[in-house]
């Protein structure tokens, strides 16, 4: 009620906006059961549930306490200049550390770091304890969402403009770097400790295909998380970049051109490599270029968009048969190339794009953007990769993260759950020879 | 700060890079041997280095480290931006080797 004089539409609009977010993380859970096998559906939306759930859980605990930008900050003295590194607040979502505007970001922030913690699981499909991935969930949601979060939603990768004259400091409008980069590297971290799926490489090291057991459920997925992301990056253009009302319908704009001629470019990709557009990889370039439009947004022409997303497109599906081909890396549902290729692409496009004024500030110069996202993309690969992979490592030694071979062979509805979610079906245990 | 933090990265990474010849079973023989040996383990799919996982974890970590040290302790203008671009080129070869020291462990399994 003491706000009520302060109130304006665009804070009445991020709420309503916030509300829509869930459907991006409804989206994903879809997509990462379909691209999955049969035996492990149930155990796919089961592990999205209880990942959501932890995640909100482990970010009231302490997530959003180490995240906010909102109030007091832990500053250090480097070279002279303040480095703002970890927010001050109080755990538990206490009253001073959650009121306003600090409640509204707190709203977001439990679906946001829900949304991060959704990506690994469709790497780690069919292979993923459901404890390990819970396990991994709470540190991701805890500790790694928060401190990346805070330093670029109002720490020193957001203050790079102020402090030393780059551009506006790092620039990520809807979570491109927070969610969709953090996201897919810690999907790669997972991928690397799980090893790939029995049967996915053959004795000489070539990968075999293992489709995935719902095209249907896939694409619904796709046109869900469209929904789901139109929100999350309006939400995140007027919460954190002070983006004008007026502008939103313009950020609504550029995310669906991102995705729409991403979807489009891995279509024509596949048609002509393959010979028919393949289903699976247009979904992956579709959350691709929903992944890039993240990003920027809010500060480039739709023309632009169109550009980024057709790039991101190409990107993606090159990049899941590069990752499966001279990586050795099992990605069933195409994280680490979606979010983490499409993320990091969406960021430095957004530093060669970026001409307009369009978030808040009158003058015209963006002198050093390019360097602020460069370094913005360089923190994400030299650190938050190397502290991801590093606790997943730690938690694989403490509770090992792989199902035992023979979950492997049954699926993994049967062996963690106990019943399947196509009791009609016949399981084919052909499946498991060896190639 | 951020000096100390990066000479301790590049220590670390010195120190894994000895670990590695070390673990080798040639090393006491012939270093030369024992150089091309982990050399080829880690630009084929060799199996052999155990370190060398852990060589391009602290290399991705000395790179950015040396990407913070240009912001404070680097002058503005062409420099800094040297220095930041020498930082993601170490981080490019950390992740090179981290890529490679998984990429035969896959194939393996």
């Amino acid at each position: 009620v003491t706000h009520t004089d302060q109130w304006t539409a665009a804070d009445t609009l991020s709420i309503a906006l916030i509300f829509l977010v869930p459907c991006a993380a409804a989206g994903l859970s879809s997509i990462s059961t379909g691209l999955g096998r049969s035996r492990s559906a149930a155990h796919s939306m089961m592990s999205s549930l209880c990942v959501l759930a932890v995640a909100a859980l482990a970010y009231f605990v302490c997530g959003y306490a180490w995240q906010t930008g909102f109030g007091p900050a832990h500053i250090a003295m480097i070279g002279g200049k303040e480095w703002n590194w970890l927010g001050a607040g109080r755990f538990f979502f206490h009253e001073s550390t959650i009121e306003w505007p600090g409640s509204r970001a707190a709203f977001l922030g439990i679906f946001s770091v829900g949304i991060a913690a959704l990506i690994p699981l469709a790497t780690g499909a069919d292979r993923w304890r459901l404890g390990a991935a819970c396990a991994s969930t709470a540190v991701l949601a805890g500790l790694i969402y928060p401190l990346f979060g805070h330093w670029v939603w109002g720490g020193w990768l957001m203050q790079l403009g102020d402090t030393y004259g780059l551009g506006r400091g790092f620039i990520d409008i809807g979570g491109g770097a927070v969610i969709q980069a953090v996201g897919g590297l810690s999907a790669l971290s997972i991928a690397w400790i799980l090893g790939p799926r029995h049967g996915k490489y053959t004795h000489d090291g070539l990968p075999t295909a293992i489709p995935g057991h719902n095209g249907v459920l896939v694409m619904f997925g796709c046109l869900l998380a469209l929904v789901g992301w139109m929100a999350l990056n309006s939400a995140g253009a007027l919460m954190y970049y002070s983006v004008d009302v007026f502008r939103v319908q313009i950020v609504a704009i550029n995310t669906i051109l991102c995705a729409c001629t991403a979807g489009l470019a891995a279509a024509i990709v596949t048609k002509v490599r393959f010979g028919k557009p393949d289903l699976s990889l247009t979904a992956n370039g579709w959350i691709g270029g929903l992944a890039a439009s993240s990003g920027a947004c809010a500060v480039i022409i739709p023309a632009e968009a169109v550009v980024i997303g057709a790039v991101a497109g190409v990107l993606v599906t090159l990049a899941v048969e590069w990752f499966e081909l001279h990586m050795s890396v099992d990605d069933p549902g195409g994280s680490i190339s979606a979010h983490a290729m499409g993320g990091i692409w969406g960021l430095l496009a957004l530093g060669v794009f970026v001409r307009n004024p369009l978030i808040g500030r009158a003058d015209d110069t963006v002198t050093g953007q390019w360097l602020a996202q460069l370094i913005g993309i360089a923190t994400l690969i030299g650190f938050v990769l190397p502290l991801t992979y590093g606790v997943n490592w730690l938690i694989d030694r403490l509770y090992r993260q792989r199902v035992h071979a023979e979950g492997e062979r049954q699926g993994m509805d049967l062996y963690e759950l106990g019943a399947g979610a196509y009791p009609e079906f016949i399981v084919h245990s052909d499946e498991f020879l060896e190639r | 700060v951020p000096l100390v933090s990066f000479y301790l990265c590049v220590a670390g990474g010195g120190i894994s890079g000895v670990g590695v010849l070390c673990s080798l079973p040639v090393c006491h023989k012939n270093d030369i041997l024992a150089v091309q040996y982990m050399a080829r383990a880690a630009w084929t799919h060799t199996p052999g280095a155990p370190g060398l996982k852990l060589l391009g974890l602290v290399l991705l970590l000395a790179g950015w480290g040396l990407v913070i040290s240009a912001l404070a302790l680097v002058a503005e203008g062409a420099p800094r931006v040297i220095f930041v671009l020498a930082g993601i080129g170490v981080e490019i070869v950390g992740l090179v080797l981290v890529i490679r020291a998984h990429s035969w462990r896959g194939a393996r399994e």
